[in-house]
């Protein structure tokens, strides 16, 4: 469960003012807005690495501000996957090191075996070996929803996961996310109505701004 | 993955970068050993050489000169002293131990050193310890040498081979007319342990097969068993230096200020002095005390050094900047990872951590390449310092003064891996990435 109760999220000046919103176990929301309506800083405050100004946010039962920075981390790590529009995998790392990327900031260590899995459920079995630059932009989006997902996580957040991508390959990675979040909460931020119109729940953040 | 691999793998991705720092570490570290153990081993030699005797009684001329020819057997003879000398010192019931110095020959560069059979059993190349065989015995009549062990290696001789000295003490080129005692060829039979000081390239003989060897009356044993020479008829008249053992070492100084003061004009002054068996030789000779000269070395050779050292480590604290300097400048370029990371669940203390083993891995392989290549200049530059110096350097000997800079080095490299590090830890992941 997530839950926003008289949140407020300022900057110079306030971006977000939710006074109450509840997002159940399970949810697909779609998330949508114009530019400056506070769309990442939505997803931030879920992940944790960000704050309410003032108000309480609940994650699972987590109070996030009341929580050290060490232990939003840690909280991110374990329940959060994230999916970005620019994919944000490190360079010079393999597709299977990125992937275990996510699994050392969480375990100290990582499970190659699992993040292989995770790559051949992706569709990136023969692909493992090629660092970002030697993939396509769909691969490379691939690799970042096995990266997402490589943990476990309870709660999926998405950017703009088609933004970069061809209509072809935005569908076949929607496909592929909305696949994988069968069992969890997916909250994904797109400009697109084709991507808007795959959710049955809907949040248009202007109706938060202050 | 571990974090470990994390390091490795951000070392690697900025190959150039990483070798050139790890290179000037190496360099650094490479110029503090190289210069702290040919430092170490260089006053270890100058002061283990010791002279197991309290004068030095030499032709006028320079102390310095005489004490590096009698005791590192390097330069030349000040000149001669008459061998009514060393029979004086002989007879002087305040000296314990007497040996003569008659130098001049060589074979092939190495030093032949003309003494008594006494210098080879009671003298001391270290402080408190004896000349050890490792083959044979100490030279027992004319026309024996014994062989210092790095001259035995130089030389290639071997117990019973025979040689033929030549006169001089610097090694003929090629194909130069050299003036060779070949008349009388000397015979090996004994080769000295190592003792780590000047002795060891040097080879002994006894100073009447010295004498012998400058002496007519040996040509003609051209062809004749030599070692007939009865001893008896050599005439030795001159010698190179007299090193006296005094019974009680205070009694070096009386002696040297009788030779080495100006005869005082005093009647009763100058009667007193004249009782004293050296008194007679004052006119041509100097008294050395070798242990002022050993200092007096020391202090100039470490000098040199002293300036050496601080350049040295000049340079590895140069070195160190460029670690610091190198990790810092690739920050820019890693705002980006550092931001990913973050999103995946990194903490700011494990970014300050990889950027401090980062820069620890770069000291602490820098340090590794360091020892191992200032340890290969000092094997390349002994052999150097063998035949100027007579020093005998042990390039790969262990010690414990390297592991704790090594130590101390990479424990600045932890140290020096906090500047980037702060700055990873405040790196702020919602401005450094476009997007979440």
């Amino acid at each position: 469960m997530i839950e926003f109760n008289d949140v407020l999220k300022s900057y110079s000046e306030p971006v977000l003012s939710i006074p109450s919103l509840a997002i159940s176990p399970g949810d697909h929301v779609g998330i949508y807005g114009p530019s400056g309506t506070g769309k990442t800083t939505f997803l931030n405050l879920i992940s944790g690495l960000i704050t309410v100004t003032s108000g309480s946010l609940n994650v699972n039962g987590t109070e996030l501000a009341a929580l050290s920075e060490a232990k939003r981390d840690l909280f991110r790590a374990k329940h959060i996957g994230s999916i970005f529009q620019t994919f944000n995998l490190v360079e010079g790392y393999t597709a299977v090191e990125n992937v275990m990327l996510g699994q050392v900031f969480l375990r100290g260590r990582s499970d190659k075996s699992k993040a292989l899995a995770m790559l051949d459920q992706v569709g990136l079995a023969d692909r493992v070996n090629h660092v970002p630059s030697k993939l396509s932009v769909g691969q490379q989006q691939r690799v970042c929803i096995a990266r997402a997902l490589v943990n476990d996580p309870d709660i999926l957040l998405a950017d703009e996961p088609t933004g970069s991508l061809d209509p072809a390959s935005a569908a076949s990675v929607m496909d592929l996310i909305q696949e994988f979040s069968k069992s969890r909460t997916l909250l994904l931020v797109s400009h697109d109505s084709a991507v808007l119109d795959r959710f049955q729940t809907r949040i248009s953040l202007t109706e938060y701004r202050p | 993955m571990t974090l470990l691999t994390i390091v490795r793998k951000n070392l690697t991705k900025r190959g150039l970068s990483t070798g050139l720092t790890v290179l000037s570490v190496t360099v650094g570290v490479a110029l503090v050993l190289a210069v702290a153990t040919i430092q170490k081993q260089t006053e270890e030699a100058y002061q283990q050489t010791s002279v197991g005797f309290d004068l030095i009684l030499a032709a006028k001329g320079s102390p310095m000169q005489s004490t590096l020819n009698t005791i590192y057997h390097l330069e030349q003879s000040t000149g001669v002293v008459p061998y009514t000398l060393y029979e004086a010192a002989l007879a002087d019931p305040r000296v314990e131990q007497v040996y003569p110095v008659y130098v001049g020959d060589s074979y092939r560069g190495i030093r032949v050193i003309g003494t008594s059979g006494a210098f080879l059993r009671f003298g001391e190349p270290i402080k408190g310890r004896s000349f050890a065989f490792a083959e044979g015995g100490p030279f027992q009549g004319m026309f024996q040498v014994v062989l210092g062990s790095e001259a035995a290696r130089r030389s290639g001789l071997s117990l019973g081979d025979t040689l033929v000295i030549s006169h001089g003490l610097i090694e003929a080129a090629p194909g130069a007319e050299t003036l060779e005692h070949d008349h009388v060829p000397v015979t090996v039979v004994g080769i000295l342990a190592p003792t780590g000081t000047a002795h060891d390239r040097v080879m002994f003989t006894s100073f009447k097969t010295t004498a012998a060897l400058h002496q007519p009356v040996v040509g003609d044993v051209h062809d004749h068993d030599h070692t007939a020479v009865d001893p008896a008829d050599i005439v030795v008249t001159q010698l190179d230096a007299v090193l006296v053992r005094m019974k009680n070492p205070q009694a070096a100084l009386q002696v040297a200020g009788v030779i080495n003061y100006p005869t005082p004009d005093n009647p009763f002054m100058r009667m007193q002095m004249a009782r004293d068996p050296f008194f007679a030789f004052k006119t041509e000779i100097m008294a050395v005390i070798p242990a002022q000269q050993i200092s007096n070395l020391l202090s100039i050779v470490g000098n040199a050094e002293r300036v050496l050292s601080w350049v040295s480590r000049f340079v590895v604290i140069i070195a160190l900047l460029s670690v610091l300097i190198g990790l810092y400048n690739t920050m820019e370029g890693r705002r980006r990872d550092l931001a990913i990371f973050r999103t995946l669940g990194a903490r700011r203390s494990t970014l300050l951590g990889v950027m401090m083993l980062e820069s620890s891995a770069i000291v602490a392989i820098g340090s590794i390449l360091g020892y191992v290549s200032g340890h290969l200049i000092v094997a390349a530059i002994a052999p150097s310092l063998l035949d100027t110096a007579g020093i005998v350097i042990h390039a790969w000997q262990h010690d414990s003064a390297s592991l704790r800079v090594i130590l101390a080095l990479i424990s600045a490299g932890v140290l020096i891996g906090t500047v980037p590090g702060i700055k990873a830890y405040r790196n702020d992941p919602v401005q450094n990435l476009a997007s979440l």
